[in-house]
């Protein structure tokens, strides 16, 4: 094994070059999709709209503004929060604030209807549909949502998947004849080796085997040091460290397909 | 034991148009000592190739002790390898190794443990003791064919294959290698050596020649 590495050294070393950048940069691309996705599942989780009501509402205008949600199916919960419901609220978010609240009399805060809705609203324009509906009730001072932030972050994860998998193909198309060809030359290097074995009459099994493990090596060293990155990367964000496993061991059988290709022929 | 070498209607093609053998018939037995003579793309190389199992016949069979090379396992051939001692026309030697190291190889493989004894004995044999730890590719050609040759030995082989052996060398390392082989052939080692150097026929009198041309063997005796 040593003699292999010694032997073939530059191109162990330019091989280790590229496993380096392409492990990087796939798993930038990969952790950033991870992130993104994960910022989504949490931005729809409170993925919400709120119609503000002036306080002189009548109780059927609330009802059929309250219907008109929840017969849409991409709403999960509507909620009549009140004045004082509001305030409340206020005060557990923003607790450093909540003594501005005794400066009021009753509750600063108006009474809303929260909706909550469920991912399917994702990419519809169903969101527009409610602001424009809500807007024709003259009780409904202001309609806020936080759709558009969701909806770009959306947008964000599927142009890096796009961009992830078109990047992706292209790099495979380069990378299989590149990998190829150094993994010729290591084995070349080698072939009179393998020939002599058995021509003195023993199996060169072994030696593909050892072969083998030798050419995936400065795969297996980058692998551990990009992993060791990307898993303070992961701790940091709170996002799953799997799909780099993935990816690494993905390049790992690809080496050894590679390695076993050349052997073969 | 790896005694009788047998062709039989031996054809070879290779790309399965170009034809290196047709149809050759011949026997060697333990203890001959065959020159395979002939022009550059005779068939020589093919012939040797063939009988340490390296490429098969197309048709007609080459039998070694009796058995068929194209029927018998890899293990087996394998395992009949190890009674052939080979010596390349481009030596085969590992060129970025030490000359300990290249008789070494062959010894570690069979796992014999007595290896410092046989690598140093046989390059005393050969005369390269004084070159024991120089690399191959610092060696005179005539000092690397003594290498070939001692590594093809040092395992003490029954048959002796070398093709064109004295490529190359001056008339002294000539002179010595085919007084070597005869040495061992007079022991009773099998040589089958191919050569367009008619001249080193006669230093041994009792060889046979096999004469091939365009694949066919034209003369013998």
């Amino acid at each position: 094994m040593g003699f292999i590495l010694k032997k073939s050294w530059s191109d162990f070393i330019f091989l280790a070059v590229i496993y380096f950048l392409s492990l990087v940069i796939f798993s930038s691309v990969i952790q950033s999709y991870s992130y993104f996705s994960k910022l989504l599942d949490e931005n729809f989780k409170v993925s919400y709209m709120k119609v503000f009501l002036n306080d002189d509402v009548e109780r059927n205008e609330i009802l059929i503004l309250r219907k008109y949600a929840e017969n849409n199916p991409v709403v999960s919960k509507v909620e009549l929060i009140s004045k004082e419901r509001a305030k409340e609220e206020f005060a557990v978010r923003f607790p450093k604030y909540a003594g501005l609240l005794e400066l009021f009399p009753g509750s600063p805060f108006p009474q809303n209807l929260e909706i909550k809705f469920n991912e399917n609203v994702l990419g519809l324009e169903v969101i527009d549909d409610f602001v424009e509906f809500y807007s024709h009730f003259p009780s409904v001072t202001n309609v806020q949502h936080n759709y558009a932030s969701a909806l770009q972050i959306y947008k964000l994860k599927k142009s890096i998947f796009s961009f992830g998998t078109i990047l992706f193909l292209a790099f495979l198309i380069l990378y299989i004849p590149l990998n190829l060809s150094f993994v010729k030359g290591i084995f070349e290097r080698e072939s009179k080796l393998f020939f002599l074995v058995e021509v003195f009459g023993k199996s060169n099994f072994k030696l593909k085997v050892t072969f083998v493990a030798t050419v995936a090596i400065p795969l297996i060293v980058v692998s551990i040091i990009n992993l060791f990155v990307f898993k303070s990367l992961a701790g940091a964000l709170n996002i799953p460290l799997y799909p780099v496993v993935y990816l690494m061991l993905f390049f790992l059988l690809l080496q050894i397909l590679f390695s076993v290709d050349v052997l073969e022929r | 034991m790896a005694n009788k070498i047998e062709f039989e209607n031996v054809t070879v093609k290779f790309n399965k148009r170009w034809l290196a053998l047709d149809n050759v018939s011949f026997t060697v037995q333990k203890g001959d000592f065959v020159f395979l003579v002939g022009p550059t793309g005779a068939g020589k190389t093919t012939v040797l190739r063939l009988i340490y199992g390296d490429i098969m016949p197309d048709q007609g069979e080459v039998r070694i002790d009796g058995f068929p090379l194209k029927k018998i396992s890899k293990a087996r051939l394998l395992e009949l390898r190890t009674k052939m001692g080979i010596v390349f026309q481009d030596l085969m030697l590992l060129d970025d190794r030490s000359v300990f190291e290249n008789l070494a190889f062959p010894v570690r493989l069979k796992g014999d443990e007595d290896l410092m004894r046989r690598v140093v004995s046989t390059l005393k044999d050969v005369g390269l003791t004084h070159k024991s730890n120089e690399l191959v590719k610092s060696l005179s050609r005539g000092e690397q064919q003594r290498l070939a040759l001692a590594r093809a030995m040092i395992n003490e082989p029954e048959i002796l294959l070398a093709d064109e052996p004295f490529s190359n060398l001056h008339k002294t390392d000539i002179d010595w290698l085919i007084e070597k082989m005869n040495n061992y052939n007079e022991l009773g080692l099998t040589v089958v050596l191919s050569t367009h150097n008619f001249e080193v026929i006669p230093r041994v009198p009792r060889a046979r020649v096999l004469s091939i041309e365009e694949g066919r063997i034209t003369l013998e005796h």
